[in-house]
């Protein structure tokens, strides 16, 4: 692993478990973040993005389910540390903005308190320290320093994502993950929201892992891409690498969001069919039941998870990859 | 504020409408129990009881029943409840000034106690979902949860009490023993009292204990805990100010709605135990047919109940912040 | 090991493995284990006449016996076969029981569904009504009618529970209503202009069924207690054979001062054991129905 790499995850895996026992809703996920870096990921609901999100920082608890798989945050394994040591990294070293900020919060609790229970966890008890350090953060996300003395229910959701961004920033961490953070709000929230955190992951350096179902939005703010399917990660690349994607998925993604600009007829085309129910997936790609290319051994041979020759690192999980036309999509570029 | 003012005209509302059921309870009657009773104490009373035992009764079949009602509510408004037929000439209310702090020592104190030991059982049953001692729990308040509170007492009476001889069995206090202040006499009121508040608290403490449970349960999948622990916030924490302030909300509501299940429940512990609060009372009461030392108690009863009420309602505005300070939802 | 925290080692694998395996049955076992209970006492009603080593009412054997081969819990002091009486007894018991949650749970459901389905003033003067009984003592409220009543039957008993303890079902039940209404096809059929009677009828009441069952069985479990506590103060029927009959008459003869622990304790077990099926039978109903008390992900 290089000095530049901050997050690599490796075989990542994880069950739910169900009245019918266990069903796999991550399987063979394998990536890195780069200190610095948006990386993008993007799937349907229900495609495990936020289960890698909640198996990254080891969030899955054991009587809902279990992981498997190397998770390196810089030197350290978080799959295999004791909870005691684990306690300590989190939040330092890596930390969360949830989908629903709206409930991430605490309701009985002033904002002031919740970053005091954190502060004071991870053992800093100067009080007016600990208040210089609330008020600098929270002017930092464009907020006034009477939010801390508000109790959640009284923000508003715009506000009340902020203050989890700020919570966010709190001790420098390295990666930041934030899983769906705008979906609740409405487009001008959303819009200031993104670039809000654009401008500080340019000021700090620190890496995000951004979560959305809005692959159009990803690739507006991200560095690379990942896209999620049925559990799998089906291609990775850079931004511009998306402007031509592989994968037959990917692509089928890429047009069902209207281009920036489109007007009038060009409307979002779905994509046929319906994802995979994870308790009785179909064998082989996870996909071939909707995709348009398939052939008769896309449904029994399960891809690998393949580094594209001569591309940087982009990878892709098709078997026909290389045979199918590679017709540029008309999107957003 | 509109929260609390809003519970306050509720209690106000069901008061009257326990005076009032109290008042029609009675005469909807099938052949006035109060009728046999006038035949059989009649000749013994003075003019004044037996006016007040009328008004109560509704002997006065010729005045219109809002007359009456009115006459009825004049009457409680000057804390007059009639005078007691088996204890007469004592007043009601006297007879009830002298059980109530029992009964609100007793039963109070052992509900209270039960509810703190239910909250700490259950929150530890719901941290260690389906492990060993949230199954032996779960399963052993069934079983407290489905005795009746008076076997459990007799039960009680009969191995420590009876067997062993550890604890007084019954009375508040020694026969022997003048009422003061000294330590000897407060001391032998708690011995009195442990037997007693251990049957309350024991076939109480399970109801509080499985609800507390399962709302800390449904707590633990919050948002808010899950990003708690994604926080580095210590386990400590977590549970005490993140799980546990949350998951007692639900539990005061239901202290407070299941509070006249729960008294009522109590109050036939005294009458195993000879107690001398309002539960002994009424039980007197009912073999003597002294109606309106019942009708006083029910009352009475009705009223701490109602305030009990009111004390749970305060309690839960001051947890939570959404009912006490008003906001954008 | 807390919920709080996740973790993957083999060994607690394994073990979660087994309470996960555990948690899937354990509502089955609590109800199954319930419904053999209270099927053992149904057996046991019907087959008095059979079991019974004596009859319940006769009056010719030693008085105040303890346990022996020939009386196997021994004989009240008025010389009465103790095991007889407790068989017989559970005759009125279930009876008593089963009506009480009859009533209740039809009061309740007619109710809590005219409330939810109705809304506005009828559902703020129906709830008002409902959270007034709530907060009343009830028990304490059955005492006193059934005192002003002298020896009120067992079916007059059960109206009266009846009347003081609707409120906690129906409260369930209204807001399973409104849920309810919520869903499309009650939507529909109330668009469709179905009446509200067969909107009740055949939309609503057939889709709460496990939660009208398991109210059902907790107004069962408070009725046997209740019942059982009423006769030991001597109100109702105590003149009947029944459990708190039993106790009554124990507790009148200072049962326990003479240690004659065969008379009180047994009724009070039968009592508890019934007890004990009808809340076993709720909480399996509980736990099989509300996703949020099982062990299961996601």
């Amino acid at each position: 692993m290089t000095d530049n790499t901050v997050l690599r995850v490796d075989s990542l895996w994880v069950d739910y478990y169900t009245r019918s026992g266990p069903i796999r809703v991550v399987q063979d996920v394998s990536f890195e973040i780069r200190r610095g870096e948006i990386l993008g990921l993007a799937g349907e609901s229900g495609s495990g993005k936020s289960t890698v999100a909640q198996a990254v920082t080891r969030l899955i608890r054991p009587t809902v389910g279990r992981m498997g798989g190397d998770v390196w945050l810089q030197d350290e394994n978080i799959a295999q540390l004791d909870r005691k040591a684990l306690r300590h990294i989190k939040w330092k070293k890596v930390s969360i903005v949830a989908q629903s900020a709206m409930n991430s919060l605490n309701p009985v609790l002033r904002i002031r308190s919740q970053f005091d229970d954190i502060l004071q966890s991870h053992g800093q008890r100067n009080r007016q320290k600990n208040f210089a350090r609330m008020c600098e953060l929270i002017e930092m996300v464009s907020l006034s320093a009477e939010v801390l003395d508000a109790f959640p229910h009284q923000l508003s959701g715009g506000m009340k994502q902020r203050v989890a961004i700020a919570m966010a920033l709190l001790f420098h961490p390295d990666l930041v993950i934030m899983d769906e953070p705008t979906t609740a709000l409405d487009v001008i929230v959303e819009r200031e929201i993104v670039s809000e955190i654009k401008r500080l992951q340019r000021q700090f350096g620190f890496s995000v892992l951004f979560i959305s179902h809005d692959l159009d939005l990803l690739l507006r703010m991200a560095d690379r891409v990942a896209i999620m399917y049925g559990g799998y990660l089906m291609e990775i690349g850079s931004v511009q690498e998306f402007a031509h994607p592989l994968h037959p998925y990917s692509r089928a993604l890429l047009q069902s969001f209207p281009a920036i600009g489109a007007v009038g007829a060009e409307r979002r085309r779905g994509i046929p069919g319906y994802p995979p129910d994870p308790a009785n997936p179909p064998g082989g790609c996870r996909f071939h039941p909707r995709c348009s290319h398939s052939s008769e051994r896309c449904g029994s041979d399960l891809p690998v998870w393949e580094a594209v020759e001569g591309a940087g690192d982009q990878r892709v999980r098709c078997i026909r990859w290389r045979e199918i036309p590679n017709e540029s999509h008309t999107g957003s570029d | 504020m509109r929260y609390l003012m809003r519970r306050i005209i509720f209690y106000v509302v069901a008061f009257v409408a326990t005076i009032t059921i109290n008042f029609f309870l009675p005469r909807a009657m099938p052949g006035n129990p109060a009728e046999a009773l006038m035949s059989k104490f009649g000749g013994r009373l003075n003019p004044l009881a037996l006016k007040s035992i009328e008004i109560a009764f509704g002997l006065h079949e010729h005045e219109p029943i809002w007359n009456q009602y009115l006459q009825y509510l004049g009457q409680l408004l000057h804390g007059n409840l009639g005078t007691s037929l088996a204890y007469y000439p004592a007043s009601v209310s006297g007879l009830i000034g002298t059980a109530l702090p029992w009964t609100l020592f007793l039963v109070g104190l052992s509900t209270i106690i039960s509810f703190v030991i239910g909250i700490i059982i259950g929150s530890i049953s719901a941290w260690r979902f389906g492990g060993a001692f949230d199954t032996f729990m779960s399963t052993f308040f069934t079983f407290t949860y489905a005795f009746p509170y008076f076997w459990i007492a007799l039960a009680c009476l009969y191995l420590i009490g009876y067997l062993w001889g550890v604890f007084p069995i019954s009375g508040a206090y020694s026969m022997d023993l003048v009422p003061t202040l000294s330590g000897s006499f407060v001391f032998n009121v708690i011995r009195h009292a442990i037997l007693p508040s251990l049957t309350i608290i024991f076939t109480s403490v399970g109801y509080w204990a499985v609800n507390m449970r399962n709302t800390t349960i449904t707590t633990l999948a919050e948002d808010y805990v899950t990003m708690a622990e994604a926080k580095g916030i210590t386990l400590r924490r977590i549970l005490l100010r993140y799980a546990g302030r949350n998951a007692i909300l639900p539990n005061i509501t239901g202290f407070a709605m299941s509070m006249g299940f729960i008294v009522g429940g109590a109050i036939l512990t005294e009458i195993v135990f000879s107690y001398p609060g309002l539960g002994n009372l009424l039980f007197q009461a009912v073999q003597q047919e002294d109606y309106p030392l019942i009708q006083g108690i029910l009352m009475i009863i009705s009223f701490s109940v109602l305030a009990a009420n009111f004390v749970a309602d305060v309690t839960y505005s001051l947890l939570d912040p959404r009912v006490r300070v008003g906001g954008n939802q | 090991m807390s919920a709080a925290s996740p973790s993957s080692t083999p060994a607690q694998g394994a073990f979660r493995k087994f309470r996960e395996r555990n948690s899937r049955i354990l509502p089955n076992i609590k109800a199954r284990i319930g419904v053999g209970l209270l099927l053992a006492f149904v057996l046991l009603a019907v087959l008095a006449p059979v079991i019974s080593p004596y009859s319940p009412t006769y009056t010719g054997f030693s008085l105040g016996a303890s346990p022996s081969p020939a009386h196997l819990l021994g004989t009240t002091r008025s010389g009465q076969d103790i095991l007889s009486q407790l068989i017989w007894g559970t005759r009125p018991s279930l009876d008593v029981s089963l009506t009480t949650g009859s009533i209740t749970m039809l009061v309740a459901v007619a109710i809590g569904i005219l409330a939810g389905l109705l809304e506005g003033i009828i559902d703020e003067i129906l709830m008002l009504a409902t959270n007034i009984v709530l907060v009343l003592p009830s028990i304490v409220l059955v005492i006193v009618i059934s005192s002003y009543i002298s020896a009120a039957s067992d079916v007059t008993i059960s109206f009266i529970i009846a009347l003081t303890s609707w409120p906690w079902g129906a409260r369930v039940i209204r807001a399973q209503t409104l849920h309810l209404k919520s869903k499309d096809f009650v939507k529909a059929a109330i668009a469709s202009g179905e009446n509200h009677f067969r909107v009740a009828f055949f939309e609503i009441l057939p889709n709460m069924f496990s939660l009208v069952a398991a109210n059902f069985f907790f107004t069962c479990l408070y009725a046997v207690v209740t019942v059982a506590s009423l006769q030991f103060l001597g109100l109702g029927n105590i003149n009947a054979i029944s459990w708190g009959s039993i106790l009554y008459w124990a507790n009148n003869s200072n049962a326990l001062m003479i240690g004659a622990w065969w008379w009180f304790l047994p009724p009070g077990l039968a009592i508890g054991l019934l007890g004990a099926a009808f809340a076993l039978i709720n909480f399996g109903i509980d736990e099989l129905t509300n996703p949020r008390l099982r062990r299961e992900g996601p």
